[in-house]
This record gives structure tokens, sequence and C-alpha cells, in this order.
């Protein structure tokens, strides 16, 4: 537990929202605004992938996943925390092959499978893109503690190029799936890593420790 | 001092026209414009540059067009109790001898309503309206999708 102690809690965004069942890996006060750390989440969502293919959150057990959620009509802030999301990856090098990233729309009326799967191969050649219904992705972003809401409709816009005001946080799901860590938006992409291979390093003993029997 | 600029920059005019990435009308330079890629089908952009203004006096950038949008504007990119979003300006305020840059996680300017999709390695035109410099026209080069910089 206390080797989670380097990881600040900030609870900017999460609180807002209680996550499910979490338990606080990390009860060290915070001494910098970058990482975070905590929560577990609920099994049980489920997905239609950027191949269109149903998945459901088990099917990413056994593995350490990173989890950015957005929409790709995001035109500044989601391709920025992509890029290091994928550059944290890079950064890792062979360890970041232990690492599954993962990215998640919460727009998925405009985020159909097909848009997806054009959108997340910019960004890593192992990015998996996931939709929903609705309610499946309503689930999820409960789940995470993502909130989203739909921006004004701008003059002389159409309302098909409604843009979402929303959180933009990066989770660090464990095998176990249990959330890790969170990086805020725009956190250095080396730091990241440094923090995520140290997390991989402590193994998912150390990710299991706060929250299982 | 000026004058040498001037013609630094005239040259760069005569040599690369379309292929130049720094334009300059009276006392407003700008500089490397470069817009993301789009992913898919998205009816949304996004434009980068760095803004000069070389003159005494302050100076504004009162508007955006662009032939291959419905609509241009510059956005702020806000964070509000951990909430990203955009916050259209009205006009954007250089000072006398400012540069301001548009760049990932700041200032941008939003293209809405793409007439098609922007394709990597491709310009377009855009217009950007001065108070005092009057209308500049540029060539914006298209880079990838997850591009954060100019020179990527
Ligand atoms: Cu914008």
């Amino acid at each position: 537990m206390e080797r989670g102690a380097c990881i600040a809690f900030v609870c900017l965004v999460v609180c807002a929202v209680p996550f499910p069942i979490g338990t606080p890996l990390s009860a060290e006060p915070a001494t910098e605004v970058t990482p975070v750390a905590s929560t577990s989440q609920p099994r049980g969502l489920t997905f239609t992938d950027h191949t269109g293919r149903a998945v459901s959150e088990r099917e990413f057990l056994g593995r350490y996943m990173l989890v950015f959620f957005g929409y790709t009509h995001c035109p500044d802030v989601c391709p920025a925390d992509l890029m290091i999301m994928s550059a944290a990856l890079r950064e890792l090098g062979e360890a970041g092959e232990a690492v599954q990233p993962v990215f998640i729309t919460f727009d998925p009326e405009r985020d159909t499978p097909v848009v997806l799967a054009e959108y997340v191969r910019h960004f890593h050649p192992r990015l998996t893109g996931l939709t929903g219904s609705p309610a499946e992705i309503a689930a999820a972003t409960r789940s995470y503690g993502v909130i989203f809401e739909r921006d004004g409709d701008e003059e002389g816009s159409e309302s098909a190029d409604y843009s979402l005001r929303h959180t933009a946080l990066t989770y660090l799901i464990g095998p176990d799936g249990k959330g890790v860590a969170i990086f805020d938006h725009d956190s250095d992409p080396v730091e990241t890593a440094a923090e995520i291979l140290a997390l991989l390093e402590q193994g998912p003993a150390g990710a299991v420790a706060g929250g299982s029997p | 001092m000026k004058s040498a600029l001037m013609v630094f920059v005239s040259i760069l005019g005569l040599a690369g026209c379309a292929t130049s990435d720094e334009f300059r009308e009276g006392d407003v330079v700008i500089e490397s414009p470069w817009a993301r890629s789009s992913a898919g089908r998205t009816a949304t952009g996004v434009v980068y540059l760095r803004l000069s203004n070389l003159a005494a006096e302050p100076e504004q950038l009162l508007g955006v067009t662009t032939p291959i949008a419905a609509g241009a504007s510059v956005h702020r990119t806000m964070r509000e109790h951990g909430m990203m979003s955009m916050q259209p300006l009205q006009a954007l305020a250089l000072a006398a001898n400012e540069t301001v840059s548009l760049e990932p996680g700041g200032l941008h300017i939003m293209l809405m309503q793409l007439g098609s999709p922007l394709v990597e390695g491709e310009t377009f035109p855009m217009t950007l309206n001065f108070e005092r410099a009057g209308s500049i026209d540029i060539h914006v080069t298209v880079r990838g999708v997850g591009a954060m910089s100019a020179h990527e």
C-alpha cells in the first residue's frame, strides 16, 4: 500500500461523481498536481469496438489498460491527450507492451465503429476504440467518474457540429480491472511513463492490495 | 532593421509562394499555420499558427474565413473544475510588439462544417482579418491528426 504513496491523490473531478466501491490506494497528501491513484470499477461494462465487435470489459482482465475518454470531433484536447498516451507507451518501450491503450468515446451518436477505426489508427497501432449504445456509454462514464455535457451550439454552426465539455483524465487500470492511477490532462509523457513503469514493476499485487479481500 | 525584415519576407514570398509558411501584411506576421488532418468524417477542424504584431500600437484579429469551412473562429481551450471546454473569442487582441502563439491546449482557430476532410500534406487558403493590417491571405498546411506542432 505504501508503495503507492508517491502518487498524489488528487480528486479534482473524480469526486464529483462517486467512483463505485473505490478504496484509495494512497492517502498521502498531494504534493503535486500530476498523477493520482485509487478506485475500482465494477465489472460488466459492455461496448462495441472499432472493428464492430461486441466486447465486454472482462476481456481486458489480466492486462493493464490505459483508458482515455473523449470524442473524435474534439479538435484540441483529445488528440493532445491521446498523443501523450501514445508517447508514454513509446517511452515505456517493451514494458509498454503489457499495457493495452483504450479510447472510449462519450459521443456514440457520431463515433460509430467505422469512425473510431479511422481515428484510433492515427494515435497508436494497438489503440482500441470503444463505442456502444447510449446506455452502455452512460454506464462506462458513470463507472469512471467521467463527466461530459453538450456545449451550447455556436452561432452559425449546425447541431451536427456540437462540441462537448468534458473531463480529460487518463486511467491506468490493473489486471484485476481496478483503477491503479489517474493521470491529469496534459501530463508529461516521460513522467507518465516513469510512473506507469514504477506501478508495473510493483506488480499487480500492488494494484490489488487496496481493494481485494 | 525593419526594412531588412521586409526584404527577407518578400524574398521568402517570391521563393516559396504556396510553400512558404510566413505571411505578412503591414505590421502583422503570421508564421507556420498548420491544421490537424481529419480523422474520419469529423466536420470540425483546428488551425494553429503564430501571430506577431510588429507595430507600436495594439492590433486585433477580428475574424477568420476559409472557403473550406462554413465557419471559422478563434477559440480558447479552458479548464474549469477539471472540465475542458472551448470558448469562442470575439476578437484576439495583440499588444504592441506582441507575439501570440495559437498552439495545442491554448488558443486555436476552430473550423466548423468542413466541406471535406482535411488530408495530411495538403494546404488550404484562409483569410485573417485584422483591425489595422486588414485582410491577410495565408495557406495552412495539413499535418497528421496527432501532430502537436508545425514541424512534426
Ligand atoms: Cu475549438
